[in-house]
C-alpha cells in the first residue's frame, strides 16, 4: 500500500502550503465551506434566514431539505452568484469571488440545464475550459470520467435530464478543484447513474476534498452522504452525521410472545404503556428490553422476539422538519 | 501547526495546474461559445452578404438607372457604397443582444460567472468578441464594395472622385460603426436580460424611437439627429450631410455606448445572476 509518489506528492504539498503563506493556517482545518449568517430575501419574503453552518473536508456532506427550502439560493450564494442580503460564506477562508482560479478550488454544479442547448457538450466544456487555460486533455479526460465522450460533439438540448447532470458534472471537475458543490447531482440519473455519483463523490472525499451536496429525496442522500445538514423553511434544523440520526431508539421494544394477556398484564403493572400492531406483538412504552426479558420471565411467558425500535432515517426527517414549521409557525 | 493533525485526511492532489482566470482566457472562452453556436455565424453572415451585397448592388443600380428620372439625376459618389450599413448594424446589434440573454434563458450565466467571478471581465470579453467580428464584417464588406464598385460604375462609363483619407474613414468607419452599435446591443441585452423583451427594445429604441420626435413637431429632426443610428452613420455619409460632421456623430454614438456599457456593468455588477 506504500505509494512513493503519494509521499513525494505530500511533502511537496506541506512546501507548497508553506511557500504559499499563511491563508490557510488560520482556519482549523484546511478544506471548509463556512456559512455565517446568511440570510437572503426576495422581495421581503425569506429565502433563507440568519444560517450558518460548515462543511468539512474528507468526507460527503449531505445539504437535505423541501423543495424550497433554501438550498439553491444557500449552495448560490457561497459560491457568488447570489448576493446575500445578509452574512457571508467563504471557502477556504476566501470568498468565491476572491480566487484567483477559482475553478482549481471549487467545482460547482448548480443547474444541470446551465448550457446553451444549441451549443455541443465539447463546445461547452471547452469555453470553461479556456478562461483558467485548462489543456485540451483534462476536458477529455472529464469526458471520459463522465461517460459522455461518445455524445461529445451532440448538442447539449437533445441531451436527456441524466446526461445533463453528467454534462454538469463533468464542467465541476475540469479544474480538479479541492471543493465540490452539487446541487441536486443525482436528480434524473438512473440507478447506475446513482452508484456512479457515488463512488465518485466517495472517492473525491477520500481525496480529503470538501464534497457538499443537496438532495430533496432522503433515500438518495442517505446512500452518498456521510454527514447532513437539514434545512427547512430557510433554517438549519440539523447538523450531523448522518448514522446518529437514525442510532437513537425513539424507547418502544417490539415483543412477540405467545401468552399476549399475560405478558401485557405484568408489563403494564410495571408503569408500561403497551400498543399492539398485529396478533402476538406488542409495542412497549416505558421499559427497556431488558425489563421486559425479566419481568416475562418472573411471569413465565415464552417471548420469541424482543427488538428495540428505532426511527428510520425518514421519520427522523420527517419528525425534524414537523418540528421546524411549528417553530415557524409559532 | 497544523501539518500533522490532519493525517487522516489525504492531501488533495492535483494533476492539472489551472492557470489563473484572466481577461485574455476570458476573450478566449467567448469566442470559443461564439463560434459553438449556428445561430451566430447565420447572423453576421447575414449581416454580411447584406452588405457586401449593398456595395455592389448600388453601382450597379447607378449603372442601369432610369435617366429619364429627374431622381436619377445625380453624379456617383462613393457614399452610396456604404449607404444601408446604418439600418443593416441592428443585425449585429441583435446578434450582441442575443449573446447575453441567451445565457440567461439557459441558466449558462451561472456555468459563466462561476468561471470568472469578476463580471465585468465577462462583458467586457463578450463586448471585445462582438465588436471584433462586427468590425470584420463592416471592413471587409466594405473593401469588397469599394474594390468591385469603380469596376461596375466603368462598365457604364462612370467613375466617382475618392481620396485615399476618405476611403479609409469610409471603409475603418464602416468597422467601427458597426462595432460601438454591437457594443450598445450587448448592454441593452445585460440590462433587459429577457431575450424578445431585449430584442424588441433594441429596435423600439434604434428605429421607432428616433422618429417620434417628428411626428409632433418640425424641430423633432433637430432630436432625431442625435440618436445612435442617425449621429453614427454620419461617420459613412457625405460629409456636409449634418453640420455635427462624420465624426462628431460617431463621437456621439461611442457616448450612446459608453453609457449603456456602464449603466450594463453596475446592473451586472448588482444583481443575482
Amino acid at each position: 500500500m506504500i505509494n512513493p509518489w503519494l509521499a513525494v506528492a505530500d511533502a511537496h504539498a506541506s512546501v507548497a502550503s508553506m511557500a504559499r503563506g499563511d491563508r490557510y493556517e488560520q482556519e482549523e482545518d484546511a478544506m471548509t465551506i463556512d456559512v455565517e449568517g446568511l440570510t437572503k430575501t426576495y422581495r421581503g419574503t425569506y429565502a433563507v434566514r440568519d444560517v450558518s453552518f460548515s462543511v468539512q473536508s474528507g468526507k460527503v456532506t449531505g445539504f437535505l431539505g423541501p423543495n424550497g427550502a433554501g438550498k439553491s439560493t444557500t449552495m448560490r450564494s457561497i459560491v457568488g452568484l447570489d448576493r446575500p442580503t445578509a452574512g457571508r460564506a467563504r471557502i477556504d477562508g476566501s470568498e468565491y469571488r476572491a480566487f484567483a482560479a477559482p475553478l482549481r478550488e471549487v467545482g460547482a454544479l448548480l443547474d444541470a440545464r446551465a448550457a446553451h442547448r444549441s451549443r455541443s457538450a465539447l463546445n461547452h466544456l471547452t469555453s470553461i475550459a479556456a478562461t483558467h487555460r485548462i489543456p485540451r486533455s483534462r476536458v477529455d479526460e472529464v469526458l471520459e470520467a463522465t461517460g459522455l465522450s461518445a455524445v461529445a460533439r451532440k448538442k447539449v438540448g437533445g441531451f436527456s435530464l441524466g446526461m445533463g447532470q453528467r454534462l454538469g458534472i463533468a464542467a465541476a471537475l475540469l479544474g480538479d478543484p479541492g471543493t465540490l458543490i452539487l446541487d441536486e447531482p443525482v436528480n434524473g440519473l438512473d440507478p447506475e447513474g446513482v452508484t456512479w455519483v457515488r463512488e465518485l463523490l466517495a472517492r473525491l472525499a477520500a481525496e480529503g476534498r470538501t464534497v457538499f451536496l443537496s438532495s430533496h429525496l432522503l433515500n438518495e442522500l442517505a446512500l452518498i452522504a456521510d454527514h447532513v445538514i437539514i434545512i427547512g423553511r430557510g433554517e438549519i434544523i440539523a447538523d450531523a452525521p448522518i448514522g446518529s440520526l437514525t442510532e437513537q431508539g425513539d424507547g418502544r421494544v417490539r415483543v412477540r410472545t405467545l401468552d399476549v394477556p399475560a405478558l401485557t398484564r405484568r408489563i403494564t403493572s410495571a408503569g408500561a404503556t403497551v400498543a399492539s400492531s398485529e396478533p402476538g406483538v406488542l409495542d412497549v412504552e416505558g421499559l427497556s428490553a431488558e425489563q421486559i426479558a425479566r419481568a416475562a420471565n418472573e411471569a413465565g411467558v415464552l417471548i420469541t422476539e424482543l427488538t428495540p425500535l428505532r426511527q428510520t432515517l425518514e421519520e427522523a426527517y420527517n419528525r425534524l422538519t414537523r418540528d421546524a414549521q411549528e417553530f415557524v409557525s409559532a | 501547526m497544523s501539518t500533522t493533525t490532519d493525517m487522516a485526511a489525504a492531501p488533495v492532489v492535483r494533476r492539472f495546474p489551472a492557470g489563473e482566470v484572466s481577461l485574455g482566457g476570458t476573450i478566449v472562452s467567448e469566442w470559443i461559445k461564439f463560434r459553438g453556436l449556428a445561430s451566430n455565424h447565420v447572423l453576421a453572415g447575414f449581416a454580411f452578404l447584406l452588405l457586401t451585397a449593398n456595395g455592389i448592388a448600388m453601382p450597379w443600380a447607378y449603372v442601369f438607372r432610369d435617366r429619364g428620372s429627374p431622381k436619377a439625376n445625380y453624379d456617383a459618389y462613393p457614399e452610396m457604397i456604404v449607404d444601408k450599413t446604418g439600418y443593416v448594424g441592428i443585425v449585429l446589434a441583435v446578434l450582441a443582444v442575443l449573446m447575453i440573454t441567451n445565457e440567461y434563458r439557459s441558466a449558462q450565466i451561472g456555468t459563466t460567472l462561476l468561471a470568472v467571478p469578476r463580471r465585468t471581465a465577462v462583458l467586457v470579453a463578450k463586448a471585445s468578441i462582438i465588436a471584433g467580428v462586427s468590425f470584420l464584417i463592416g471592413v471587409v464588406s466594405s473593401a469588397v464594395g469599394f474594390a468591385l464598385a469603380p469596376i461596375i460604375l466603368a462598365g457604364g462609363g462612370y467613375g466617382y472622385v475618392l481620396e485615399t483619407p476618405e476611403l479609409a474613414r469610409l471603409v475603418l468607419g464602416s468597422g467601427l460603426y458597426l462595432a460601438a452599435l454591437s457594443i450598445l446591443g450587448i448592454a441593452l441585452g445585460t440590462i433587459i436580460r429577457n431575450v424578445v423583451a431585449a430584442v424588441l427594445a433594441t429596435i423600439v429604441l434604434l428605429l421607432i424611437v428616433p422618429v417620434i420626435p417628428q411626428m409632433f413637431s418640425e424641430y423633432g429632426t433637430e432630436i432625431t439627429r442625435f440618436f445612435p443610428i442617425q449621429a453614427g452613420s454620419l461617420l459613412l455619409a457625405p460629409t456636409g450631410t449634418d453640420p455635427m460632421g462624420p465624426w462628431t456623430g460617431y463621437a456621439v454614438l461611442l457616448i450612446w455606448t459608453l453609457a449603456s456599457f456602464v449603466v450594463a456593468a453596475i446592473t451586472f455588477l448588482r444583481r443575482d445572476a
